[in-house]
């Protein structure tokens, strides 16, 4: 594969990235994402390029950004040594073009999950430079939301838009509601990571983005599993935005296997904590039957149990 | 110093073809920082150049080590009759990349360094007074068969496994392959219950390794005598304490110890030997 480094046109752009082909791209929109809970957003992107069958366009280079993952030695020699990778692919397709970026690993000063300070902006805009060089009309990112549901239910996407422009439209999606829309929230949050961070950086920079967060159930926020069943509602969202057919089939097959790995976790639980977490059942989505909320105590005493099963993990992404 | 150089050079040193031995603080027995020290001391070499630790270490506060406030630190020292320069640094928290490269620069640029040695302490499930041979890992085929004749066990294949991370050495020694500087990473072993203590007795192999392959001609009474010290300190406590004596002779017989006695040993072992230091 032929490697062209785009020049560097000015001090800023351009320099820690290599472009392994210039296709004549149309306005693509641009799907990023990054490792959080559940890896909701990342397993939505990677499934959709997949889906596309979307070829290597690039790549950021790891240097400034990674501590490498893996050294291999062969007969006491240093052979190769390997970086998290930040990669960008494309797909041309009849009514859109798209590219697809997946980052391996967010970039962190103290190798902590979720990027943050200088290297995560220097990122942020890597990622925004190749947007501008091919025209992107728009970015999407994706990670997941923490809610009160419970995982037997169809978890919904709650969507955060750079711009207010893009509300009306964000109404028009199925399955997705605005933060003012959600109970408690009145239309505040944080979204940690640079799934958050790209959609702020996208702003600054005067391109339209739009967040995409799948909810997880909170007792599975420090879980070591994967969450596909909140990947899928993202792709349902993203294949009707972007107009593209995705085959769900292997998508639900994760979503069984999944689902019968939480199941048997489930069971596990002390039948005074399954009977609070299925109070999540009836509360979920309907407002009207949040007459008994699960408490902060409550919520307390169900995550120190769900920490005895799971691995206590980190907040919001 | 500057922005692209952040190694503060108070004297460039006039050295040719020279050798850089880099060694780590936080290193198993206390390793790096015994064999540095040693050849600084033996070899009279000095200090000529010192990293801003800013942008490498967090500098929120200290830490507190053995009662003591530490602060990050990365030196070089040289000896220009033995054309051999010398690092001991902490590993840094952030900016890998540009710590490691800022290094090679240095090495490359200003002391015209031509092979790499970084040393690290390997945990070793042997007793500290049974035979262990020496591993190496080099960047290059040539440096490889050097290391060869001087015994070194070479024919290791390594991945790094899931959920780990390659050490700072490898990096060190990938960056320099980048840039055709021979490095090699000269693995020392470490009996496990001397991890948190001092080893003499590896730090006196590494002095001897480095002693024949850059012919440094450099003493290890010293450490002779510390091996000898510790003996005595671990010969009084396996007669104090039965159990202590029994893991040991277990080990020197070769058999293994269930974790309970590793444990135990572990803890005892770096208890007293610490409150006798």
């Amino acid at each position: 594969m032929v490697r062209i480094e785009i020049a560097k046109r000015t001090e800023r752009i351009y320099v820690g990235i290599k472009l392994y082909r210039e296709p004549p791209l149309e306005h693509p929109d641009l799907i990023a994402s990054w490792p959080g809970i559940g890896n909701i957003g990342l397993i939505a992107a990677d499934i959709l390029r997949g889906q596309l069958e979307a070829e290597e366009l690039g790549e950021i280079e790891p240097w400034d950004f990674f501590y490498p993952k893996k050294v291999r030695i062969r007969d006491g020699e240093l052979k190769d040594m390997e970086f998290p990778a930040s990669t960008f692919y494309f797909k041309r397709t009849a009514l859109r073009d798209i590219i697809v970026f997946l980052g391996e690993e967010q970039p962190s000063d103290d190798r902590g999950m979720y990027a943050e300070g200088k290297k995560a902006y220097k990122m942020a805009n890597l990622v925004l430079d190749v947007a501008e060089h091919f025209g992107c009309r728009r970015i999407y990112t994706s990670g997941a939301a923490v809610a009160p549901v419970h995982h037997t239910m169809t978890p919904r996407v709650w969507a955060v838009p750079n711009t207010e422009k893009l509300i009306s439209e964000i109404k028009t999606y199925r399955n997705t509601v605005l933060m003012s829309e959600i109970e408690g929230r009145d239309g505040q949050g944080m979204i940690t990571g640079l799934n958050g961070l790209l959609l702020g950086v996208a702003r600054k920079r005067g391109i339209d983005a739009i967040c995409l967060m799948g909810e997880i159930p909170i007792y599975l926020e420090g879980s070591p599993f994967a969450y596909p069943k909140a990947s899928r509602s993202i792709i349902n969202v993203l294949s009707a935005a972007l107009n593209i057919d995705i085959d769900c089939d292997q998508t639900n097959r994760f979503v069984e296997r999944s689902e019968r790995e939480i199941n048997d976790l489930y069971e596990k639980l002390p039948t005074e904590i399954k009977d609070q977490l299925d109070r999540l059942k009836h509360i979920g989505h309907d407002e009207s039957k949040q007459s008994e909320p699960i408490t902060e105590d409550d919520k307390q005493r169900i995550l120190e149990d769900i920490d005895k099963l799971f691995k206590k993990g980190t907040k919001e992404d | 110093m500057n922005k692209e150089q952040p190694f503060k050079i108070y004297k460039k040193p006039s050295i040719q073809n020279g050798s850089l031995i880099v060694a780590w603080s936080e290193d198993a027995g206390a390793l790096g920082i015994s064999v540095i020290d040693h050849l600084i001391h033996k070899l009279g070499a000095e200090e000529f150049a010192e990293l801003d630790p800013s942008g490498f270490f967090s500098l929120h506060g200290v830490s507190v080590v053995n009662d003591v406030a530490r602060f990050p630190q990365c030196k070089l020292y040289c000896c220009e009759q033995k054309n051999l320069v010398l690092l001991l640094s902490n590993p840094p928290q952030s900016n890998w990349y540009k710590f490691l490269n800022a290094i090679l620069t240095i090495a490359e640029n200003d002391c015209q360094v031509r092979t790499i040695y970084t040393i690290g302490g390997m945990i070793s499930l042997a007793a500290h007074t049974q035979s262990s041979k020496l591993l190496a890992t080099a960047n290059s085929a040539e440096l490889k068969n050097t290391l060869q004749q001087y015994g070194l066990t070479r024919t290791m294949d390594y991945e790094t496994p899931q959920g780990q991370r390659p050490t700072l050495s490898s990096y060190l020694m990938w960056l320099a392959q980048r840039r055709g500087i021979a490095a090699a990473t000269l693995w020392v072993p470490i009996s496990f219950y001397l991890v948190n203590i001092e080893d003499p007795r590896a730090c006196r192999k590494a002095i001897e390794f480095f002693d024949r392959i850059l012919g440094l001609a450099v003493n290890t009474t010293d450490i002779t005598n510390k091996i000898a010290v510790q003996d005595q300190k671990i010969a009084e406590i396996k007669q104090q304490l039965p159990e202590i004596a029994e893991s040991i002779q277990k080990l020197e017989d070769n058999m293994g110890l269930d974790e309970e006695e590793s444990e135990h040993l572990i803890k005892r072992m770096s208890e007293l030997l610490r409150k006798t230091t």
